[in-house]
């Protein structure tokens, strides 16, 4: 019942980007002409000021930039907004924020124009508009900024009746251990981007720009594989040593899991959603478990992913599958089991980060986008508080939701739609 | 209105180019005024263009604030502009920074700002800006404010900038003549009674 899975790769959704526009200054200045284009396989081009000094740089033998991953972005402009389809980048920051008192729809509009105005620059390689650090915009590394909506803003707005029915605190589950700190959230902002400094500068430089409209709440970071240090469409290991992501669902061939359509959805057409739990690994008590006992905790095999029922990591898993003493080969409380329903609708795309904030604070930032997040995440959510073997080293301290309002197109700021609908 | 005179050979006309962020209104508004007149026909035909790139103002309750952007020049040759106007303001100067004994200050540029032919020219932060004095209405991130500005010859350029926060340009203006209300550049009472004034006007940083 598990889709297609999700190559770490490059899915279809990373569509390359056009030329960017000239920046600021340095473009101007330079008088540059555009001069990177798609990456071969990589389906993004290149921006920033590295872009201008493309032609200058040495290549190698496959005409590859030594910089690409760094010149490489996505864009910003299209119907949906970006970093959810993209393919997860080595890099996040996560940050929510509350509105402060007074911002109406008025100033929700003013400050969705200006993170419009900001994400596209910064996604192109280009300083903020009043970036004092201008110099930091210049390797986007596929930068994306994607912006989430709590039940704050519909409130704010007053536009409390539009809010989505699924858009409130999830149900509380008996393995939750939630604190505030970790918790909740007017407005979301998930940057991501193949470099760690690409990342802080958006963040710095969107968050500074929001400041009489909202002030931070909680900040995660988490982290993936850098660019060029694993073959392409390898599939990342958590902090647990876990192969993660095998079985997630590919938003290019299920778009209908991840994107409201077009067509019914009003405000919310090519929107989808965000659900935000920071889940806390115990690393000391998983040290104790050897390695068929952990491989029995997901039913998949630590050294490449593929289910104990198989000999590849893509082989499907086979859950009637009896061992010599009659006892299911993948455990009946195994993950891979316990988070599969016979229902395909109970799918979603799984975005996942590690973080690791010192010893002991380790664990998965775990983000995952739905249409639906009563229909298809929740189910899955309580099945897994149920029954489920990682519970035991795993726990949930925080949890935050947010809609993800459509992509901005030629012209439009973030959140139009629902802002002026 | 504080404006500065000048007197240099005639005229520099600033084409009626269509770019993004700027609308460009032809002679005939000598005074300043933002009321475009109708017939752009005279400024078509010259071949001068100035454009503006990123405008931007920074964020005030009240009191003195900035903006800031790049103006290009395409005509071929210098143009100067003279004055500025905005409806967010009492009063409007073109500002430069020049070196007060070692400390930068900013003071009405003299004779204008000589837009270059040909390259960029930055209105920025420790450098030459349009500035608004005796802002009332709060200038808000996120929305806009319009400001005009003119070249010698009276043609206009309208400035439609963005409104962010921001923590610099908080230089202190000490005009010239500040302590009398008729300077000899004729600075009006409300720009003396600004000039104690950072950009940012009393309330807290935007
Ligand atoms: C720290 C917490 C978690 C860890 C370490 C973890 C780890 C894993 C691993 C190693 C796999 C197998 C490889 C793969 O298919 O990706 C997996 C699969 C999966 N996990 Fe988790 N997971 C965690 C939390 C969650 C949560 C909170 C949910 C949803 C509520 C979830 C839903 C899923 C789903 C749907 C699959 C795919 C099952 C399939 O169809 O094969 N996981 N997880
Ligand atoms: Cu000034």
């Amino acid at each position: 019942m598990t889709g297609g899975a999700a190559r770490s790769g490059g899915t279809a959704e990373d569509e390359p980007a056009g030329p960017p526009a000239p920046s600021r200054r340095g473009f101007l200045r330079g008088g540059a002409t555009f001069l990177g284009g798609a990456l071969g396989g990589a389906a993004v081009t290149l921006g920033g000021t590295a872009a201008r000094s493309a032609a200058d740089t040495p290549r190698d033998a496959a005409g590859t930039a030594p910089d690409h991953a760094g010149r490489a972005t996505v864009p910003f402009r299209g119907p949906r907004q970006p970093g959810v389809g993209t393919t997860p980048q080595g890099f996040a920051t996560l940050v929510a924020l509350d509105l402060v008192r007074g911002t109406d729809r008025e100033a929700l509009i003013r400050l969705m124009r200006i993170w419009t105005d900001d994400a596209e620059r910064l996604m192109a390689g280009r300083p903020g508009l009043t970036d004092t650090e201008p110099e930091l915009a210049a390797v986007p590394a596929r930068l994306t900024v994607t912006v989430g909506y709590g039940p704050g803003v519909f409130a704010a707005a007053d536009l409390a009746g539009r809010t989505p029915p699924w858009l409130r605190p999830l149900p509380s589950f008996g393995m939750d251990r939630l604190e505030d700190a970790w918790s909740g959230g007017d407005l979301l902002l998930q940057v991501c981007a193949d470099d760690p400094v690409a990342v802080s500068h958006a963040v710095r430089v969107l968050v500074k720009q929001a400041r009489t409209f909202a002030v931070g709440r909680w900040l995660q970071r988490g982290f993936r594989n850098s660019p060029g240090t694993t073959a392409p469409g390898t599939t990342w290991r958590n902090p647990m040593g876990q192969v993660d992501g095998t079985g997630n669902i590919d938003p290019a061939t299920e778009p209908h899991l991840v994107w409201h359509a077009d067509d019914t959805a009003g405000w919310l057409a090519g929107g989808t959603s965000v659900v935000v739990r920071r889940i806390a690994m115990d690393l000391d008590g998983w040290d104790e478990v050897d390695r068929a006992g952990r491989e029995n905790v997901i039913g998949r095999r630590l050294a490449d992913g593929a289910p104990l029922t198989g000999n590849r990591e893509h082989d499907e898993p086979d859950l009637e599958a009896t061992g010599p003493n009659g006892f299911g080969v993948i455990d009946f409380a195994a993950h891979i089991r316990r988070s599969r329903t016979d229902d395909p609708a109970e799918r979603f795309l799984r975005r996942p980060y590690g973080y690791d904030d010192g010893p002991g604070d380790t664990g998965l930032l775990f983000v995952s986008y739905q249409a639906d997040v009563d229909r298809q995440f929740v189910p899955v959510q309580r099945r897994l508080d149920e029954l489920d073997l990682l519970n035991e080293w795993t726990t949930p301290v925080g949890s935050a939701i947010f809609a993800v309002p459509p992509g901005a197109g030629p012209g439009e700021y973030l959140g139009q739609a629902l802002l002026e609908g | 209105m504080n404006r500065t005179i000048i007197s240099r050979p005639r005229p520099r006309v600033l084409a009626a180019a269509a770019v993004a962020g700027l609308a460009l209104l032809p002679a005939a508004c000598t005074s300043g005024s933002q009321a475009a007149p109708e017939d752009t026909a005279a400024a078509d035909t010259e071949a001068a263009a100035l454009t503006v790139e990123d405008p931007w103002a920074k964020a005030v309750d009240e009191g003195m604030t900035a903006v800031f952007g790049t103006l290009t020049n395409a005509s071929g040759h210098d143009v100067r502009l003279v004055s500025a106007e905005s409806e967010a303001a009492e009063s409007t100067e073109l500002h430069v920074f020049v070196d007060d004994g070692g400390t930068p200050v900013m003071q009405e540029a003299d004779g204008g700002l000589v837009i270059p032919a040909g390259e960029p020219f930055d209105l920025e932060p420790g450098g030459p800006h349009l500035m608004l004095l005796g802002v009332t209405d709060p200038l808000e991130p996120g929305e806009e404010v319009t400001v005009v500005v003119a070249a010698e010859d009276g043609s206009e350029l309208e400035i439609n900038a963005p409104v962010r926060s921001f923590d610099g340009a908080n230089e202190s203006y000490e005009p010239e003549g500040a302590e009398h209300a008729e300077s000899e550049h004729g600075e009006s009472t409300d720009h003396a009674a600004h000039s104690d004034d950072e950009h940012s006007g009393h309330e807290e940083d935007k």
